[in-house]
């Protein structure tokens, strides 16, 4: 077979789509351009920068504003039972966000 | 008409919906090379969607130094090659081109001359290797140059010529053997 002959029939050969091809086509670019990708950050990363912040503010609290919380609490004369009670309550409720913050990061990935 | 790369400047401007224009411009060829490689007209469809997909949305990234052409085939020959990868119990010649073949088999010739010459040429392209039957296309059909199908495909330009030389010799082969001596009427 010539070379001229083979290219008629290769061309001859071309496969045509189904009539809604372009139609399906596009309404699945559609959908995957409305559905926007969630970017799911690592919730160990989270928690990790979450500790590290607190440290830095508890630090820095401590340094510079612990001078006038002893003047404060000097002259201010509060119990402690319920300072530890609020403290106890905020502590748990803390938890319990990260504990829902964990179940949705779980739910996402 | 807009080439190519105007298309492309107006969908990279925001204009999404002239991507259409782009796949009704390509997809008869792109589905043409993807059959080349999964053999089965049906699965090549689904693999050209996967493909124009990619090809959407890396369209960002695509940059006007290289035909668009030759980019879009690269991603439909990769979605291919990876589409028999994944379907692996795949018979080497597809069956639906048997059961074809078996079909059209008892039809007399003259009937078949006026409607299913491309059947018929589309039956011995099922019949040869998936690289064989690429590079065929590639070479006649998008009228690549070799140094544009290596861009292409990836394959070296010894193996491009192999396969042109053995793709030739195997399509005639499998003519005869569909056809015998009535080959003559399809040329």
């Amino acid at each position: 077979m010539k070379e001229e002959q083979l290219k008629y029939l290769i061309q001859k050969s071309t496969v045509a789509t189904s009539d809604d091809f372009t139609d399906m086509l596009m309404q699945q670019l559609e959908t995957i351009e409305e559905v926007k990708p969630v970017r799911i950050i690592s919730f160990q990363k989270i928690m990790l920068i979450a500790i590290a912040g607190l440290l830095c503010i508890s630090f820095v609290a401590y340094k510079y504003l612990a001078p006038f919380l002893s003047e404060f609490f000097g002259k201010v004369q509060i119990s402690k039972t319920p300072i530890f009670a609020v403290c106890l309550l905020l502590c748990l409720l803390g938890v319990n966000y990260i504990l829902l913050l964990q179940q949705s990061y779980r739910r996402l990935s | 008409m807009d080439t190519d790369f105007e298309l492309i400047k107006k969908i990279k401007e925001g204009d999404r919906s002239v991507f259409r224009y782009l796949v009704e411009r390509h997809k008869d060829v792109s589905l043409s090379l993807a059959c080349s490689i999964v053999k089965d007209s049906g699965k090549a469809e689904d693999v050209l969607q996967e493909a124009f997909i990619k090809v959407f949305k890396k369209l960002d990234s695509f940059q006007f130094n290289a035909a668009f052409t030759t980019w879009l085939y690269r991603i439909v020959i990769n979605t291919s090659y990876n589409a028999i990868k994944k379907d692996k119990n795949r018979y080497p010649f597809s069956q639906e081109a048997e059961e074809k073949l078996q079909n059209t088999a008892d039809i007399p010739i003259d009937k078949l001359k006026a409607k299913d010459q491309k059947k018929y040429i589309n039956l011995a392209l099922e019949k040869l290797r998936p690289d064989e039957a690429l590079v065929l296309r590639l070479f006649y059909l998008c009228e690549l140059k070799i140094s544009e199908i290596t861009e292409s495909t990836g394959f070296s330009i010894s193996k491009i010529k192999v396969d042109l030389s053995r793709g030739r010799k195997n399509i005639n082969f499998q003519l005869r053997k569909l056809l015998g001596t009535e080959i003559d009427n399809l040329l």
